[in-house]
């Protein structure tokens, strides 16, 4: 199968901008928050820590790579400990909302063909699912600013506002990403190889440099973007003109997705 | 006063892949152009064989599908009884499954311990009832996802053919209250190939062939039809 046809997407006309899937979701928070809660009791049941295992797996990540990163660079871990906490806390959140939207819709085929929930719902469900997760790892990653000895900026509080943004605008990936590996199971198989190789060519292990070519692919890269506006927020750096731009580019860009995703909406159940 | 309205009502199940998602004419049509009006108060029952549109088009009047061309107009107060055991999960309790049902069918929250308490003495699980559904047997979760589905009242009810299928032991109590449930709803769509059941709760019937509608009557002579 050529990618052409893997792609073929025929336009019969031009989309329209419709608000009310979004008006409706976000109407229905009680349905898709009791959803994201009732997934974690579920995948934590009969564990001891429960989601706490969660903020455990992420500081054995973060303490194990900024080991390694420090040996290979022959410098004091504290020196690497707050940046690659911030790094993953936000590469964690990213990367499992992709992952976890691969089976979107088919997951909750029941509650799609018996109820009238929002199609939206179901990818606010995933965010928010791992918005509260972030929160357990939330206390890991402070622990480890604070050992790494960098000093919070007044900035700081900027950051729940940078985190909502990041969530709302994830919500429309995991959406895409849903819709996509509903109508080609093919992209089922090509995202978490996709999401791998993002978290190559993103910032989280590595610093973007000021020039070359690595530049150049963070500079294209709206992961990178997050990354590096949040690392700004909480390492005290300060947002940059350029990291404002961004945002607003992110905003855009999610605005025009919006539109094109909208007409598909009313395919989803019927392909299920 | 209309309760529920189709006017020219096509439905495509989209082909396989992406092609043609911001068209409307793509795929294969299950109900091509159906223009229904049912009122508040009435009775309708749907038959017709397998594969015909019955289920698209309970689907299609309770307002979850969309048509794919034409225009349906859906009272806020439908539910649905069409397939009772969605959404339970088996490391919830009874208990867990049946609020977490009350919270996804939109029920407010102050009506929950009423009705789980009414659930509680009508399932009659016992101490399992605050188990995992896991540990449930089949006749046992069959009581809990039929008495989840009838858990609530119904000003527009939607029921499904094969709906209420439990065990011999339940299926007294299961009956009496599916009865009481359909009784009591105001207006009422159900498929079913129970002509028996058709003919004691509806007063209209619709045929469908092929997607489309082929006789809309009254229900006796809409089986009659059916049966010749």
């Amino acid at each position: 199968m050529g990618l052409s046809r893997l792609l073929s997407i025929h336009f019969h006309k031009a989309p329209a901008l419709r608000s009310r899937h979004a008006v409706d979701a976000i109407g229905e928070y009680r349905i898709w928050s009791h959803l994201a809660i009732r997934d974690l009791r579920v995948r934590y049941s009969r564990t001891r820590l429960g989601p706490w295992w969660s903020a455990v797996a992420q500081g054995a990540l973060i303490l194990g790579i900024a080991i390694a990163t420090a040996l290979i660079a022959q410098q004091p871990v504290r020196d690497y400990l707050p940046r690659i906490a911030v790094s993953l806390l936000v590469w964690t959140f990213v990367s499992n909302i992709f992952l976890e939207s691969i089976d979107l819709f088919t997951i909750e085929r029941g509650l799609l063909l018996n109820t009238r929930i929002s199609e939206l719902s179901l990818a606010m469900r995933v965010v928010w699912r791992q918005v509260l997760l972030s929160c357990y790892n939330l206390p890991v990653v402070i622990v480890c600013v604070l050992v790494g000895g960098a000093a919070p900026s007044l900035e700081l509080f900027l950051l729940p506002l940078a985190i909502l943004i990041t969530s709302i605008g994830l919500v429309l990936p995991s959406f895409i990403i849903g819709i996509l590996t509903l109508f080609r199971r093919d992209f089922g198989q090509l995202i978490p190889s996709m999401v791998q190789l993002l978290f190559f060519v993103s910032p989280v292990m590595w610093q973007t440099p000021s020039t070359g070519r690595l530049n150049l692919l963070s500079s294209v890269n709206p992961i990178a973007w997050i990354l590096e506006a949040i690392r700004e927020l909480v390492l005290s750096d300060g947002v940059t003109p350029l990291a404002q731009i961004r945002w607003l580019v992110l905003i855009g860009a999610l605005a025009f997705s919006a539109a094109l995703t909208s007409p598909v909406i009313k395919h989803i159940r019927l392909r299920i | 006063m209309t309760a529920l309205q189709l006017q020219k009502a096509t439905v495509f199940r989209p082909a396989l892949g992406i092609p043609r998602l911001w068209g409307g004419r793509s795929g294969i049509a299950v109900l091509e152009s159906l223009t229904l009006t049912i009122e508040q108060g009435e009775r309708v029952g749907v038959l017709g064989r397998n594969g015909s549109g019955k289920t698209t088009l309970l689907r299609l009047l309770a307002g979850i599908f969309t048509p794919s061309l034409g225009s349906a107009s859906v009272d806020p107060d439908t539910t649905t009884l069409l397939d009772a055991g969605f959404a339970v999960e088996p490391w919830l309790s009874g208990r867990e499954n049946a609020i977490s049902r009350l919270i996804l069918t939109g029920v407010p929250r102050q009506q929950h311990a009423d009705i789980i308490c009414d659930l509680e003495e009508f399932l009659e699980l016992g101490p399992y009832f605050d188990e995992p559904t896991r540990t449930y047997s089949s006749g046992m979760l069959a009581r809990l996802v039929f008495g989840m589905a009838t858990i609530r009242e119904h000003a527009v009810l939607i029921v499904d053919e094969g709906f209420g299928t439990v065990d011999d032991q339940f299926q007294l109590s299961a009956w009496k209250r599916l009865e009481a449930v359909i009784g009591s709803t105001t207006t009422l769509v159900m498929a079913s190939h129970n002509l028996d059941q058709l003919r004691k709760h509806c007063t209209r019937g619709i045929l469908l062939n092929g997607g489309q509608i082929v006789i809309d009557s009254d229900i006796s002579s809409v089986i009659d039809s059916y049966l010749g």
